[in-house]
Order: C-alpha cells, then structure tokens, then sequence
C-alpha cells in the first residue's frame, strides 16, 4: 500500500517537474506570452461582434443554448480549443517524440510510457485550459457576453472531461496507426477523417439543428457534437444532469469501447515496432 | 557472469521502395503487408542487418564492436539493449530473456546514441535539463538534485551548468548526454560512436570519462561502437570485429593479431635531414610514409624475415637516424588484413 502511494506521489512530482520545465520554457521570451494574451482577446471580441451582430437572426435556432449566438460562438470556441487539442494528441506525442528520438529515451525508463503520456496531457491541457480561462474572462467578464443565470460549474467540468476523454479514446487509435500503418509523415487517417467532418458536423460555429434533416443523425454520432451541445446547454441554458443525460450517456460509453480498443492497438503497435526494428529512428 | 549473452541471433529488416506512386500509397501497401503478415517474412524486401552472432558480454568488461558502415554494429546495440528483438535466436541481459522480459531487460541498460544530441531543450540549462530526465528516470524527488549534481561533477559540467544548452560546445553536449545516461544508474552501457565529430581534445575527455569514471570507478560494463580504432584499443578488453552482419573475429586485441600473419609492423625512423635518392632506393622493396618534413619515416614489415632485411639496410643511413621505434601493427591494419582475407 506504502509502496503504491509512493509510485502516486512521485507520478505527481513527474507532472509538477514536467510543468515547472514547461513553465520555464514558456516564459523564456516572456513578449511573446504577452502578445498570445493580446491575441486571445482580440480573437474573443471578434466571435462577440460577429454574434452580436448575428443574433437577431441566429436566435431562432438557438432555443436549446440561451438564445445568445455570441455566447454560443464563445463556448464553442473554448470547447473546440479543447477537442482540436486531443484528436490528434497521441499521434503527434508519438510522432515528435519519435522523430526527435525522445521516444528511445522514455522507453528506456521503467514506465517511460506513463511519463511521456502524462508529460503530454499536462503540456498541452495546462495550455488549453489558461486559454480557455482566459477567453472565459474575456468574453463572459470584460466584454459581458450573457451566461444562464445559475451554471453547474462541477457538471461543466465533468462534462467536459468527459468530452476530452471520448476524443483522447480516438486519439489513442490515431497514434497506434503511426507504427501500425507507417503513417509517420503527419498523415494519418483516423484524425484526418475526424477533423474534416468535425467543422461541419460538429456544430462548432452553428447549432445541429440547422444541418439538412438527413445528414441530422451522422452529425449525431460524433462525440464532439454531443460534448458541444451538453456544455452549451450546461453553461447557457443552466441544465442540470437529467436534462443532459443522453449526452453523457453516449460520451460515456463512447469512452469505455473507444479506450479499450484504443489501448489494445496501442499497446500492440509499439510491440510490432519493436520486432519489425522500426522503434528506434535512428 | 556473463551479463549479456547472445545466441544465435539473425535480425533483418524490410526495405522500402524509395520513391511513391502517391502520397500515403506506402501506407496502403504497407497495411496490407502488415495485415497479411508478409511484411518481415518475404527475404526479396528485406536485408539481414545481423546473422547467426553469438556472443558472451561478462560484467566489468568494456568490449568494442567494430567494423565498415552497415555491418550491424548500431543494431547489434539496440538488441543488446532491448529497443529491438532478435527475428531468430534470443538475447539474454542477466539471464533474462529480452523477448519475454522486454521492459525489465531494457531498464538493465542504457543506449547512448554517440554524437546525435536530443532530448534536450536548449532554452534551458543543463542542471535544469537534467533534473527533466532524472523524473523521466523514477529517480525520487530528494535525491534528484544530488544526483544531477553528481553526474555533473563526473563529467565535468558543473562549471557550466547553468548555461543555456543553446551555447554549449559539441563536446559538451556529448557530455551531457553521458550525464543523462548516468542519472539513470544502469550497470550495462552502449555507447554508440562516441566521439564522432569531436575535436581531439574533446574525444580524449571523452574516453578518459569512459576509461577513468565508467569502466574502473563505476565498473560498469561497456559496449562501445565506434570507428576509431585506436580509440578502441585504447579502451576496450575486447574487440568484436563485424563485417555484413556477422562476427568475423572476436577476441582481446593480441588474439586477433597473433591470428593475423601478414600484419606488419610499424618502424619509425626519425632522421636528421631527409634521405638523398640513392638512400631512398635503398628502402624502395618495403611499404613506405612519410610525415610532411621527411624527416620521418614509417616503414611497414610484414614479417622477421623483412624485418632482417630492413636491419641489414639501416647501416648505410645510421649516420642519419636520430631514434627508431618498432610497434605492433594497429588494430586498423589487423583488420584491414582480416577483411581483406575473408573477401569484404
């Protein structure tokens, strides 16, 4: 039991290391940290003069989400920062750890595995979620874009989490192509066909509603589509779990399939790697 | 204790076509291969990178693998430390089997992968970077800072190791891929062409840390790839001598030159002024260089009986002969013959 604890507590100072290092990095030209603030806000007053000026006219649509299409726009944007983050996470983990040759270096470690993965979620959702934390202040505080009266702000969380985590389960399959089907020259076909139908399926920049009847139910069989409309209805229109239920249903058990098969294919593309002498790069 | 043991390993590698019909068709082409299973097995598309080695690594020993480019020495270095697995035959590392125990294998060993420098962020110093890697490592948060200290001290990075990684020299970048390699803390080490590309002076610093701290502070056991064979000589017990993937001759450096009868011999005559012509015709049967004064000379003998006929010469220009050395011939000239005589 002390000797699990002990493996926990040192995977926590793996991560705190990893973001200090991060951290220092990010703050070696310290201009440049600035000017991605000033861009953040701009980027967000745009999306709030364009759903301002839309409104009028989007606001039939948007029944289901506060009837407000800059705040649509602006949760969307903060939701999509997060799924453009995780569809090709692993695949790129793995392909610039590889032609960097880090990926030799981490598996030389006892669970280089679990250290390059961890360092990788910390990285990129540190960063995503100081972006999202700022186009969050930006838009619903100094700009004033309205938000439902009451918000769960736990069920948004866990939403969203659950919404990453349905996305990560593709990201694992994406990366055992890398290995698997030699994809190493940044085309890789389980991402590619998610992130070109994810602009218009997704519902990113408009509701689903709005898509051609028949094309209604493929836009429905995308995680991001449910996360998206879940968050919205959460953070605009103040839904509680049961008003969301169906969503976090289908997340979920995208989830659990997805990961499973994900980590199987995985598990098994680094060991073909391994035989077939393809691991290391150099 | 043999601490790695190879027996009777071939591996061998598929080759792909260089040029595509499309961009991602080797990906369809290699999709069906790999689903069918022929990507490995059909000898057409592939190369034996190494073939039948076997071979016995005891602890403490320092053994170099040698031999031309794509004779198999890398490989036989990323089996040794479980990044590959053999196609036929089996590795042992402290008896373990590397097929079976993949991980616990690797964990036993350390690649260090000679003059390609990465995983390092150059915006950050190497006491920084270091700290990165000793997490990377599971080496507990108390001891990490000593420990990076340590290996610091022993490569003698301490003075700079606040400096950005940006502004380190060559030969402190190898070093500091040594030091990663030894906040690690493994027994079994393969360093991959060590000093290629260093100047000198670096490449001496380099082989007095694998000398001095690895192999007799340490004692460590060390295979070292490299194409310097004096560097080699200079550091090994034992050599390996690989030529397209097989072990040709394998033993300490006198067993391979009591093996070799022709090798020569080297004399350096070193002379006052350099020979007139007729003193040059003297010596016009033997294998000759010279330095760029000419005043030294290197006269290569292949056996006794050339080296009394060199002796019976060296009275008609002993006025001119300030020293004379004879030496073994070098491992280059060994191997030359060696390779020579099995047709590579």
């Amino acid at each position: 039991m002390a000797r699990e604890a002990s493996k926990v507590l040192h995977l926590v100072y793996q991560v705190a290391v990893y973001v200090h290092t991060r951290w220092k990095i990010r703050t070696a030209y310290r201009l440049s940290f600035v000017l991605d603030m000033l861009d953040i806000f701009f980027g967000v007053a745009a999306y709030f003069m364009l759903g301002s000026w839309l409104t009028s006219y989007a606001g039939q649509y948007l029944a289901k989400y506060g009837e407000n299409y800059a705040s649509f726009l602006i949760i969307g944007m903060i939701a999509n920062q997060y799924f453009r983050a995780s569809y090709e996470l692993f695949y790129l983990m793995v392909s610039s750890k590889y032609w960097t040759n880090e990926l030799t270096l981490f598996l030389m470690s006892k669970r280089g595995s679990l250290a390059m993965i961890l360092e990788t979620l910390a990285v990129v959702y540190i960063d995503t979620t100081l972006y999202a934390l700022l186009v969050f202040f930006f838009g619903f505080v100094v700009i004033g874009a309205p938000l439902a009266p009451r918000v769960d702000y736990l069920l948004l969380a866990v939403v969203m989490l659950l919404s990453v985590a349905a996305i990560l389960s593709v990201s694992l399959v994406s990366a055992s192509m890398f290995f698997l089907l030699d994809a190493k020259q940044g085309l890789e076909p389980v991402s590619w066909v998610v992130s070109m139908l994810t602009p218009f399926f997704a519902g990113v920049y408009y509701p689903l509603e709005v898509l051609p009847e028949s094309l209604q139910p493929l836009a429905w069989c995308l995680p991001q589509s449910h996360g998206l409309a879940a968050i919205r209805k959460v953070a605009l229109k103040g839904a509680g779990l049961a008003d969301i239920f169906d969503h976090v249903v289908f997340l979920s058990l995208f989830t659990l399939v997805v990961a499973l098969v994900g980590t199987a294919l995985y598990k098994y593309s680094l060991r073909r790697a391994l035989k077939i002498g393809d691991l290391p790069h150099w | 204790m043999n601490v790695i043991e190879f027996d009777n390993v071939r591996k061998s590698f598929s080759l792909r076509k260089e040029e595509g019909f499309f961009r991602g068709d080797d990906i369809l082409i290699s999709f069906f291969k790999r689903i069918s299973g022929k990507h490995n097995r059909n000898r057409k598309y592939s190369i034996d990178a190494l073939k039948d080695i076997n071979l016995k690594i005891r602890k403490g020993e320092c053994i170099g693998i040698v031999g031309p480019n794509g004779a198999g020495k890398t490989t036989l270095l990323k089996l040794a430390c479980s990044l590959l697995l053999p196609d036929e035959g089996d590795v042992y590392v402290c008896g373990l089997n590397t097929k079976e125990h993949t991980d616990k294998t690797r964990s036993m060993t350390m690649i260090i992968p000679g003059s390609r420098f990465f995983g390092f962020n150059e915006l950050l110093s190497p006491r920084s970077n270091l700290l990165y890697w000793a997490a990377v490592y599971q080496i507990p948060p108390r001891e990490a800072k000593a420990r990076v200290e340590w290996a610091l001290e022993l490569t003698g990075l301490s003075e700079v190791g606040d400096r950005r990684v940006m502004f380190l020299s060559s030969g402190m970048r190898q070093k500091l891929n040594l030091a990663r390699a030894l906040l690690a803390d493994r027994e079994i080490w393969a360093i991959d062409e060590p000093t290629v590309h260093l100047d000198p002076w670096s490449a001496r610093e380099i082989r007095s840390f694998i000398r001095d701290v690895l192999i007799k502070k340490l004692g460590y056991t060390v295979l070292l790839s490299s194409q310097n064979l004096s560097e080699v000589e200079e550091l090994c017990d034992r050599v390996v001598f690989l030529l397209e993937g097989r072990v040709v001759i394998e033993g300490t450096i006198e067993y391979i030159r009591s093996r070799v009868r022709y090798a020569r011999k080297k004399v350096t005559l070193k002379l006052s002024s350099p020979l007139e012509r007729r003193e040059e015709d003297l010596l016009r049967g033997f294998r000759l260089s010279y330095l760029d004064d000419r005043k030294t000379v290197m006269v290569y003998v292949k056996d006794c009986s050339e080296l009394r006929d060199l002796l019976a010469i060296l009275p008609d220009i002993r006025h001119k002969i300030s020293d004379l050395t004879i030496q073994d011939p070098p491992l280059e000239e060994v191997l030359t013959v060696i390779r020579d005589e099995v047709g590579g």
